[in-house]
């Protein structure tokens, strides 16, 4: 008789979601199936709303992210009204998103994923959580609140507030950096790169007794797609898109980013309401791609800034060819947050960012504008279809997390045909099923943020539905 | 409505030793939720009322663990939220003391934060206090009820008197 183990809700995940797997009557799992069971609805109620409103709109989506969709949003608005803004807006913009790629980095790696990397996958579910961590870790503990903070800070700093930030807007920003807030973020700038520096000792030291888990979790042949810079470096506010294959070929170069609908396509299964991007000229599920920070790191020539960089070429030395497991995702996250830090000190030190001139304006000048950028978890597309008075008609957002879809399904099937078999439901089987979408850090409602301990029920269940087995975590 | 916002002079640096800072104000809600934004009320009210040298104030949707490091630098702090167990617009005002027998962090409440900012850093706040106020209405609204919004101005001078009463003297 084959049978059905469902977990639901899979915890310290940015949302909502559940995990099926399907058993055959020797208790193998042949499939898995991961379901978003939410449906936000942005791009429809979007409709009719003046586009210089959709930056605050979308920023809504996602209460760890916000500043990823108000980057996203505001370059198809600017797109919409046909200006190129001053080159100081576009570098303020870029440390705007580089210090939410930091926060929320440090949120994934130290407060959510931390828990199994320093106590085990078979840790008690009630002590992994970044509370425990405080007590039983206290210095990585600490480095991880005080890297959140400090994402959160240069946010606050510039924006003026942590959460749902406005300042960017179509055309540019609304306001000049201060000289008294650059130092502000400077003066924070060496304790952040040592903590990071102190994280990176731990995890690489750390790494080989995960060598079961890295074997295991995601780790197949798929494509990678990533901002590039005009040199083919690791780029997150604006440039190209790359396409590489598993060998490490360059498939497609320089693809550029607001043509993306020639390219990529969005396949839909019907039991999730997250699509399935794929690389187009592939098929699907062919053309299945992952994004992000493994994938970043892999199709870059390197990143851009002297201690990232020293990283990068340690991370990309582990292989030959990119780095197919996505337990690796987690190594990655540390080298951009390096490397962000880094790269914020750069643009701050330059005395040209307090220029004051930082908002082009103009009316509508297009009726459809494309805005994309490198979301923490990937890249991120806005694509908006306005009317001549300037009211959206149609909007499609293609958002990190679903461009892992696909590979996230897969590495479920992976990782549980390997530590799920027959009736026996163990909590660090369970939990390493939940740890493998854990290393995409996948944001599923985003605007819900939802760590540790949520209640967890696995569900057996024959095919006539009735239920053989449940257990429950409360 | 700022949903986070903090006021200080001098913030304190992501890592190392942290500056002490006279009286913290860390308020809890959601504005978009009636009366379960009259934490962030009181927070916006308390910003005009006081000089950053004399409050600092953090305020955002729920308690979160970062903010253990501004706890870290502070010898007063003052915890606001709404309360779902007291009348509408009745206030509370209680010590909050460090608890470790949390089992996660998606309800994170002040005495856990304590625990927290002690593991963490190896100081806490010599004196913490928990000022709620009762509130009714959760519908969809910006708009705090009746009562809470009488509430407000009666918390401001408990947050008045507390900061007068414990913080450091100069």
């Amino acid at each position: 008789m084959s049978r059905t183990i469902t977990i639901d809700p899979v915890t310290r995940l940015e949302g909502h979601g559940k995990i099926t797997l399907q058993l055959d009557e020797a208790g193998i799992v042949q499939d898995a199936t991961f379901h978003v069971t939410q449906l936000r609805g942005f791009e429809k109620f979007c409709e009719g709303r003046p586009f210089y409103e959709m930056p605050n709109i979308t920023a809504r989506i996602c209460g760890i992210c916000p500043v990823s969709h108000l980057v996203a949003s505001s370059k198809a608005c600017d797109a919409i009204l046909a200006v190129r803004i001053p080159p100081v807006a576009a570098q303020l913009r870029s440390v705007l998103n580089l210090a939410q790629l930091i926060q929320s980095h440090a949120l994934s790696f130290f407060y959510l994923s931390s828990p199994d990397l320093l106590l085990g996958m078979d840790a008690p579910p009630e002590e992994r959580s970044i509370l425990h961590i405080a007590h039983s870790h206290p210095s990585i503990g600490a480095d991880g609140v005080a890297l959140r903070q400090f994402g959160q800070r240069i946010i606050e700093i510039m924006a003026g507030r942590r959460i749902h930030p406005g300042w960017t807007v179509p055309g540019g920003i609304n306001e000049p950096l201060s000289g008294e807030k650059r130092d502000q973020i400077l003066g924070m700038i060496p304790a952040a790169k040592a903590a990071i520096q102190r994280t990176l000792g731990w995890f690489k030291s750390s790494l080989e007794t995960f060598s079961a888990e890295i074997e295991v979790f995601a780790n197949f042949p798929t494509l990678f797609m990533g901002m590039i810079d005009d040199r083919g470096l690791a780029e997150y506010y604006d440039g190209a898109l790359r396409v590489i294959d598993s060998e490490g070929n360059i498939i497609a170069g320089e693809l550029e980013a607001a043509r993306y609908a020639d390219y990529i396509g969005e396949a839909v299964e019907p039991y999730t309401y997250m699509k399935f991007p794929y690389y187009k000229p592939l098929g699907y599920p062919g053309g299945t791609y992952r994004v992000g920070p493994l994938a970043r790191l892999n199709l870059a020539g390197r990143c851009d800034t002297p201690l990232a960089d020293v990283e990068w070429r340690e991370f990309r030395g582990m292989s030959p060819k990119p780095l197919l497991s996505s337990f690796h995702y987690h190594y990655a996250r540390l080298i951009e947050m390096l490397h962000a830090t880094e790269k914020i000190e750069a643009i701050l030190s330059d005395p040209s960012i307090l220029d004051k001139h930082v908002r082009a304006t103009a009316s509508v000048n297009n009726l459809e504008g494309v805005g994309v950028a490198e979301a923490p978890r990937g890249t991120l597309i806005h694509h908006y279809k306005v009317d001549e008075n300037g009211l959206i008609t149609w909007a499609n957002l293609v958002i990190a997390t679903g461009h892992n879809n696909a590979a996230m399904n897969r590495g479920i099937l992976q990782t549980a045909r390997h530590y799920v078999q027959g009736d026996h439901i163990a909590e660090g089987m369970l939990n390493r099923v939940e740890a493998v979408v854990r290393t995409f850090d996948p944001c599923l409602s985003c605007s819900t943020h939802a760590m540790g301990q949520m209640p967890l029920s696995i569900e057996l269940r024959a095919p006539d539905g009735t239920l053989v087995r449940a257990v429950r975590r409360d | 409505m700022h949903i986070i916002k903090t006021k200080a002079s001098s913030p304190p640096a992501p890592a190392g030793e942290p500056v002490r800072q006279p009286a913290l104000l860390l308020a809890c809600g959601n504005t978009l939720r009636q009366d379960d934004g009259v934490g962030l009320r009181i927070a916006e009210a308390a910003e005009r009322q006081f000089p950053p040298s004399q409050l600092r104030i953090v305020a955002g949707q729920q308690f979160t663990p970062e903010m253990a490091a501004d706890l870290a630098s502070t010898e007063l702090a003052i915890f606001v939220d709404a309360s779902v167990t007291d009348d509408p617009g009745a206030i509370r005002v209680v010590p909050v003391k460090p608890r470790q027998d949390v089992r996660g962090t998606h309800g994170l409440d002040p005495g856990a934060l304590l625990a927290m900012t002690r593991s963490l850093s190896g100081r806490m706040p010599a004196y913490a206090f928990a000022l709620t106020i009762g509130a009714g209405r959760f519908g969809y609204s910006e708009e705090i009820s009746g009562p809470l919004r009488h509430a407000v101005p009666r918390a401001l001078r408990l947050v008045n008197n507390l900061v007068a009463a414990f913080s450091p003297k100069e």
